[in-house]
This record gives structure tokens, sequence and C-alpha cells, in this order.
């Protein structure tokens, strides 16, 4: 009996010890694979470790760069991101890039989630609505000395693209792609509902709806699952119509413009309008900015659909061939209002930004490998390749643009192009008013409640501000 | 051979030494946070290292948030429908499976308790498939069925949507209650039963008169666990609505994320989480005076 009993023990003590050791153990493992879903497709995104290593290079010091981007695969961007990185690591071989990839608002929330907590990598994308937060919690580095030092890649950004990642003198973060917001539609569906052309005003658009609708199709995909689709891609071209540009700056500055002012309740009357007319889809705030897309437009169930230009690369892609040789682009047609009636909305959206908390020293690769991945030859490989305009000005070979981005290239010209609300405003204005548009479209709130939530929000965030 | 005995109870100062670590842990992952998340609820705080004292500032905001109290609401419907779901339904099948001629009980147990076992998320992406509008499995369903008339947009529709989301926390979760039923009701000593059957209750008789109100302290167990896990609930929502279209489906928790980690205003969201636990408290309090009241009233009734 004591015999058994004393095996039994011994047995407990190993087992008690394996299991303590077996968790002990796996804590030292560092965390090398993040999965993400992204828009399109389940992806998932892998940190890499980029090392070349050269027996000549062992007099130079390591130098690691820790990175958060969203090149997943599905992305059109990625193409020319993965050349230039390359390119810059083969040049380099004494550095270590540790990359994490996400999906777009998979790396927003994680930036926020990292910024809170002080512990943002070296390099990270971020989209221009949470850079005035941003910089507001000091974690963001200027990084005009990377501009000063080298005249002839500053020289290369097209004028004002710095402006929604700046405050004051100040610059904290590096564009690398500008994105317009139209509307494309199905012209044979528009020919088939009796309109040779995209209606030119906003009441021959209410009517449109009508005749779209009685032979079956849907006036407008719209996705706004994610709660911005609705307002990037329609509302803020809707309003600049109404409410003109500098409005605007006015009330960005609390010169006097609020939410409230009756030009911009013009624009959400108009967008109420529009839906109660019934121009989108029944399921609108279920699906995303993808889906709008892939579930009606590209299957010819529907005449138009509001994006903005990351779509063309999708749709060289993605579309079928008869539809994508019917689809044409306008711009929302023109309201009773004081902005100009033919603008388009473009601006840079996203920007790489540096640390604040990064090591100086290694500041010069940082910036050559900043400057190498936003400069000349990435914005060529970006709109011959990717359909996708860069921030800069550049000279590429127009034959070999794909045919549907030389249509859109030759819309744009010309044309007026005014800043998006999103990449000006504070992201808690920006959610605010966001919401605030479906709860309207659904009956939930009327337009003035909603102009005046957001005023509420802006009015707290400019008190916070002034503290 | 007297010292090889073990003694049958220790003495309480060694009972105080093994329960250390288990005090510890809990500490750490419980009650620290809680004073943590207070601490911070009395500032203004959004990440960083600059924090202003504002007092009670923040509670008098949440008191006055309306999107917070009709989250609330949410919880609260979520409460009552999941509760009369899971609740119900594992009595039900506790009944089913006491039933003494049933064969194959532990293939049912197992069949049952089975979507316990997957995580939330998971049932959350899941049900997001089933209830698609376009391509989901109910509505293709429904389609296939020729009633077509019932097909809907689950998750769009803004005055059905917390039906379809209580669905899957049902499914979900009426098999652990099950197990708890179960337990309590296999306690029951099979005299009582027998003595019943001699007097002439079966079936439905001896489940309402017997059976049930012998496990009224589990069941005021399994609705305290009830509450407090729908006071929770999180990643379902997030995954299939994302507190849904215009926040009509939105839960105080998953609010209490939004504002904290993609708003970025981390001292209202921690005094938000302290005002959920305090509504959680004063729920689970209401329900036990409630329930307190129902023995009583019992009590009286067989004098």
């Amino acid at each position: 009996m004591i015999k058994n009993f004393r095996i039994k023990q011994i047995l407990l003590v190993l087992t008690a010890v394996s299991m303590i050791l077996s968790v002990v153990a796996c804590s030292g493992q560092k965390i090398t694979d993040t999965t993400s879903t992204s828009n399109t497709n389940q992806q998932d995104s892998k940190v890499k470790e980029n090392t070349v290593e050269d027996e000549n290079s062992v007099e130079e010091n390591p130098v690691t760069i820790t990175m958060i981007n969203t090149f997943v695969p599905e992305e059109t961007n990625t193409v020319a991101y993965v050349a230039m990185r390359d390119k810059f690591l083969e040049a380099n071989p004494n550095v270590i890039l540790e990359e994490e990839i996400l999906s777009s608002s998979d790396a927003c929330t994680k930036c926020v989630t990292l910024a809170s907590a002080n512990e943002l990598p070296d390099i990270f994308v971020l989209k221009a609505q949470y850079i005035n937060d941003f910089i507001g919690i000091d974690v963001v580095r200027p990084i005009n000395d990377i501009l000063d030092s080298d005249p002839e890649y500053t020289s290369l950004f097209i004028d004002g693209v710095f402006d929604n990642f700046s405050v004051g003198e100040k610059i904290y973060g590096i564009p690398y792609q500008i994105t317009y917001q139209s509307i494309y539609y199905n012209s044979l569906i528009l020919q088939e509902c009796g309109y040779s052309e995209f209606p030119t005003t906003w009441d021959e658009l209410i009517e449109s709806v009508g005749k779209i609708k009685e032979k079956g199709y849907i006036p407008i995909a719209m996705g706004d699952k994610d709660n911005w689709v609705l307002a990037t891609t329609l509302f803020y071209a809707l309003a600049s119509r109404h409410t003109g540009i500098d409005w605007f700056y006015s009330l960005k500055s609390g010169d006097g413009a609020k939410f409230t002012d009756q030009v911009f309740i013009n624009a959400l009357e108009d967008l109420k309008e529009l839906y109660d007319v019934g121009a989108f889809n029944e399921d609108w705030t279920s699906i995303d900015n993808a889906q709008q897309k892939t579930s009606y437009f590209y299957t010819g169930k529907a005449a138009m659909v509001c994006d903005g230009s990351w779509a063309i690369g999708q749709f060289t892609r993605d579309c079928p061939e008869d539809v994508l040789n019917n689809t044409k682009f306008a711009v929302l047609p023109a309201v009773d209002g004081v902005g100009p009636q033919d603008s388009l909305i473009g601006a840079a959206g996203w920007a790489y930004c540096v640390s604040n908390e990064v090591d100086e020293s290694k500041m010069d690769t940082i910036s050559e490998f900043l400057k190498m991945i936003s400069g000349e030859e990435f914005g060529r490989i970006l709109i011959e390749e990717c359909s996708i305009f860069p921030a800069i000005n550049v000279e590429y070979d127009t034959s070999k643009i794909d045919p549907f981005m030389s249509e859109f290239i030759s819309f744009t010209k010309g044309r007026p192009t005014l800043p998006a609300y999103a990449y000006v405003l504070n992201n808690s204005v920006i959610l605010t008013l966001s919401s605030g548009l479906q709860e309207m479209l659904l009956g939930l709130k009327t337009p003035l409640e909603v102009a005046e939530e957001a005023q509420n929000e802006l009015n707290a965030v400019r008190a916070s501000h002034n503290n | 051979m007297e010292r090889n005995k073990l003694r049958l109870k220790p003495r309480s100062g060694v009972i105080g030494l093994y329960m250390i670590p288990s005090i510890m842990l809990y500490s750490l992952c419980t009650i620290i946070p809680i004073l943590i998340a207070l601490y911070f609820s009395f500032f203004k705080w959004s990440g960083g290292s600059e924090m202003q004292y504002i007092g009670i500032g923040n509670y008098i905001k949440l008191v006055n948030d309306s999107l917070f109290w009709s989250s609330f609401k949410n919880n609260l419907i979520f409460i009552v429908l999941t509760g009369v779901g899971q609740i119900g339904l594992a009595i039900l099948f506790t009944l089913f499976l006491m039933s003494p001629r049933l064969k194959l009980r532990e293939t049912y147990k197992s069949i049952l308790f089975f979507p316990n076992v997957l995580s939330a998320l998971v049932v959350g992406y899941l049900w997001g498939i089933v209830y698609h509008s376009e391509y989901g499995l109910l509505n293709s369903l429904l389609q296939v069925l020729g009633i077509e008339s019932l097909i809907q947009n689950w998750l769009g529709n803004i005055n059905i949507v917390l039906y379809s989301l209580s669905m899957p926390r049902i499914w979900q979760a009426a098999g652990y209650y099950l197990l708890i039923l179960l337990a309590a009701a296999q306690n029951i000593s099979t005299e009582v039963l027998e003595v019943a059957e001699i007097d002439g209750a079966t079936g439905l008789k001896k489940a309402i008169h017997v059976i049930l109100p012998q496990m009224m302290g589990t069941l005021k167990i399994v609705l305290i666990l009830c509450i407090s896990a729908n006071m929770k609930t999180f990643e379902q929502i997030l995954v299939m609505t994302g507190g849904g279209p215009a926040n009509q489906s939105m839960v105080v928790a998953l609010y209490a994320y939004k504002t904290s980690i993609l708003n970025m205003k981390l001292g209202y969201g921690s005094a938000m989480a302290i005002g959920i636990l305090a509504l959680s408290l004063v729920l689970i309090g209401v329900a036990q005076v409630i329930f307190g009241g129902i023995t009583k009233w019992k009590k009286n009734q067989s004098i």
C-alpha cells in the first residue's frame, strides 16, 4: 500500500512540474502570426523578417526597422510597394525589416491601440482622420527634416498633398497615393432606362431612380456596413456642392461655420430624399465596400456605384468584360448650392508616419527607405501597373496604362478637386457624423439632430484641444 | 504507521496557504483591473502621457449618454430573449434527458453541449454566413422550400436584428446550462421521485411539481450566470453587425470597446466599464430578490 502511494505521489509531482514548464516555455515565443480579414477574402498576414546577409557587410551594424503597413496581397498598390521594398533591401543588406501586414481597417485599429500605449512601430501607415489625435497625444514624429534635406524629392509632391498631415509648419506624414471619389455607372443600363447621358442635375438623378427601379435594377449599389463608404464616396461630395469650400475651411478653424448651418442641412435633406425614393439596395447596411461592387455592380444588377479611385484596379481585375466595357465615370449631379458643381473629391488619405519614440540613429536608414517607397520609381509603378494615382508628379509611359485607368485620367483632367471632410476633421467628429447619417436614413433621427450631434462633438473636441 | 496517515482536514493556516495562488491569480485578473479602471475613470485620457483629472465628469457624461442607455436596453432585451431561450431549452432538455426509458443519453448530451465548445467569434462568423441576405444559408433554404415570403434582411432590418442576434447565443449556451441543470436534477433523491410516481404524478405533472421546485437553487444560479454572460456579450455582435445598422444592435461592452479603443477616449471608456459593472450587480440583485420572493410565495402556498 505504501509503495503504491509513493509512486502515485511521484507521478503527481512530475505531471504538475511538466504542466508548469510547458506553460512557461510557450510564453517565451515571439508571436509571429497575425491573421486578419480583408474586404474581399480571408487572408493570412505575416510578420516578415527580410534579411539579406552579405559577407562583405560585416563592418555595418544591422539596423532593425519595425513597420505596420496595409499592403496585403489583394490591395492593388501592393505590387509597387513590394518592388521598391525589395530593391531597398537588396541595396542595404544590413537592414532587417520586420513588417506586420494587415488589412486597412485592422491596421487602423491596431495603430490606434498601440498609440494609446505609446508602443507604435518605427514606421506605420495611417489614415488621415486619425492624424490629429495622434499628434495630440504626441506619438508621431515630424518629418520636415526628411523633406528639407532632399529638395529634389520634396519638389515631386503635388501641391497641397501634405495639408491633411500637417499642423502649422510641421509635417507628420508622407502621403503615397491620392484617391478621387466619383460615380461609376453602367451606360447600357442607363440607356435602357432612357438616359443617353448621366443625369446632370440633382432632380434628374432623383427622377432617374424611379425609372431605373421600374426596369428592375438597383439604382445605386451602396455598402455602408463599415460606416464610412456612404460618407466618403457620396455624402461629402454632396455636402461640398451645397456648402462650398470656404464654409468648410471656416468650419475647420472655428471661424463661424457650423454643421447646423442651412447649407449643410440642405445636403443632409437631399441625401434623405435620395434614400427615400429607394435609390439604395435593401441590404446597404449589411454589405461593405468590396461587396457593393462584387454583389451588385459587376453582376449587372446595379446602374451606379459610388466609389473611390482605388476601385479602378479592382475593376480591371475583377469586373467581367461586358460590364467593364460599358462602365463610365461621372461626378455627382449639380445641386442648388454654393460650391463648384463639377468638382471631384480627392485627397491623400494615407501616409507613412514615423513614431516619436524612434531611435534617432536609425533615422538616416528610415529616411532612405521612406523616400524609396514614396518616390519617383514607386509613383511610376503605382500608376502604370496598379492604376492608382501617386501623391507625386511623375512622368509615366502612357502606353503602359490600363485603358480603364486612362479613361479615368482624362475624366479627372481639368476638374477642380476639393478636400474630403474625412481627411481633415477630427476622428470622433467623423465617426459621429457617419453613424448619424445611417440613423438619419433609417428614420431614427432628423437631419437637424444629426447636424447638432456632429456640431456638439466638434465643439467638445475643440474645447479639449484648447485646454 | 500513524505518521503516514494524512489529516482529513488540514489546519486553517494551511488552508490559507493553499489558497494564496488562486487568490493572487484572481486579484491579478479581476480585482486589480477593476481598481485600475476605477482610477482611470476619473481622468480625461486619450492615451499617451497626458491625463487630466476631471472628478466625476465622465460619470455625468455617462448618465446623459443616450447611446449608452439604448445599448443597455439592448442588453436587457438580450437577457430576456436569451434567458427564456437558453434556460427554457435547458429545462426542456433536462426533463427530456431525465425520462427513464431514454437510450443514448450521453450522445444527446454531447450533441447539445457541442456548440458551447466553439469560440464566440467562430459562432458569430458562422451565423453571419447563415444570415447573409444574398448568399446566406437561411434565405437560400427558404427559397428552396418555396416560402420566399419569409425571406428577410436578418441582420440589416432594425426591427428584427435583435431577434436574429439572440439565436446564435441561445444555440451556443443552451448546452452549458443544460449540464448544470442536469447535474442538479440528478441530485434529486430517487426516493422522492418514486414516491411521486406512486402518488400518481407522472410525466409533465412530475416535472412541474416535483423536479423543478427541487432545482430552484440551481435555477437561481443559472439565471445569474445568464445575466452576467449577456451583460458581457461582445464578440458575436462585433462580428455579425458591428453594433448593427445605425447602432441599433449596440451593446454596452461593444460600446465601451469602441469608445476606448477606436475613439481613443480611455477615461470615458473606463467610466463606462465601471458603469457596466454597477448595472450588472444591480440586475443580479434584482434577480435574487425576485427569486427569493418566488421561493417564499411557494413556501407560503404549501402551508
